[in-house]
């Protein structure tokens, strides 16, 4: 019998903004792509409806990926020149810089190993991300061990790179 | 297959069985193998701590970069969301 999708809304639909957050990095886009989601998960009433929910969400960021990246591709070419950066009050900045910090970092893991740490942060098992990921359950702790350290070292790399050039 | 670390005192602990036994997600049989392995490993302890260490730090950075917390919509407004084009 399929899951109670009110309930599965209520338990599941803020680690599903989040994981979306960690992929289109736009708050409202992500609440939206999640709404998206629920919405189709009660035409399809999946059987499990939470690993359903994710698989779903995963492909509409990746389409959303692809189309944001053409809309640039199309504004720069009828502006001729790249994004002038607009002013913002420091604590905008603050967040904007360590959102940019982070997002580089995550972007320097392969996809795999980077999907299953934003699905462990989104509050799956080790059996979950397995089914999600094609992953042996035996291989998670590895795959997660890995995608924590490129992490950390892709974020504290960044940070020096930072340092070196703020510095002349 | 048994892990060395079970059966040979000198083989150490890998860190995935490490972030295993961290998450919370290690068979029974093996927590119980890993924490007799490190009662007496002080080489697995320390590669434990660093492990926690590690995991602790990447899970600050990806709570990092939350969005903003905000009330969940009501249930009831998912049959009246905009519907995108496929």
């Amino acid at each position: 019998m399929p899951d109670d999708i009110a309930e599965v809304y209520r338990n599941t639909y803020p680690a599903l903004v989040r994981f979306l957050y960690r992929k289109v990095w736009d708050a409202e886009r992500a609440a939206d792509l999640a709404q998206e989601a629920f919405s189709r998960a009660l035409v399809h009433r999946p059987e499990n409806t939470r690993g359903w929910l994710f698989v779903v969400a995963a492909n509409m960021a990746r389409d959303e990926a692809r189309r944001a990246a053409r809309e640039k591709r199309h504004l720069t070419l009828l502006k001729g020149e790249p994004d002038v950066v607009s002013s913002a009050p420091e604590d905008e900045i603050d967040a904007d810089t360590q959102r940019t910090r982070v997002r580089a970092a995550l972007e320097q893991l392969s996809p795999r190993d980077r999907e299953s740490l934003l699905l462990w942060d989104a509050g799956m098992s080790y059996d979950e991300i397995a089914a999600q990921t094609g992953l042996a359950r035996g291989a998670i702790g590895t795959t997660l061990a890995r995608a924590r350290r490129r992490l950390v070292e892709a974020y504290d790399a960044g940070l020096e790179g930072g340092e070196h050039v703020a510095r002349g | 297959m048994t892990p060395d670390w079970k059966e040979e005192s000198m083989s150490h602990v890998d860190e995935g069985t490490l972030h295993a036994y961290l998450d919370g997600e290690l068979p029974s049989s093996e927590r119980v193998a890993l924490e007799a392995h490190l009662a007496q490993c002080a080489t697995c302890r320390a590669g434990l701590e660093e492990e926690r260490a590690l995991r602790a730090r990447a899970s600050t950075l990806l709570g990092s970069v939350r969005p903003p917390e905000r009330a969940i919509p009501p249930f009831e407004a998912l049959r009246r969301a905009p519907r995108r084009s496929p």
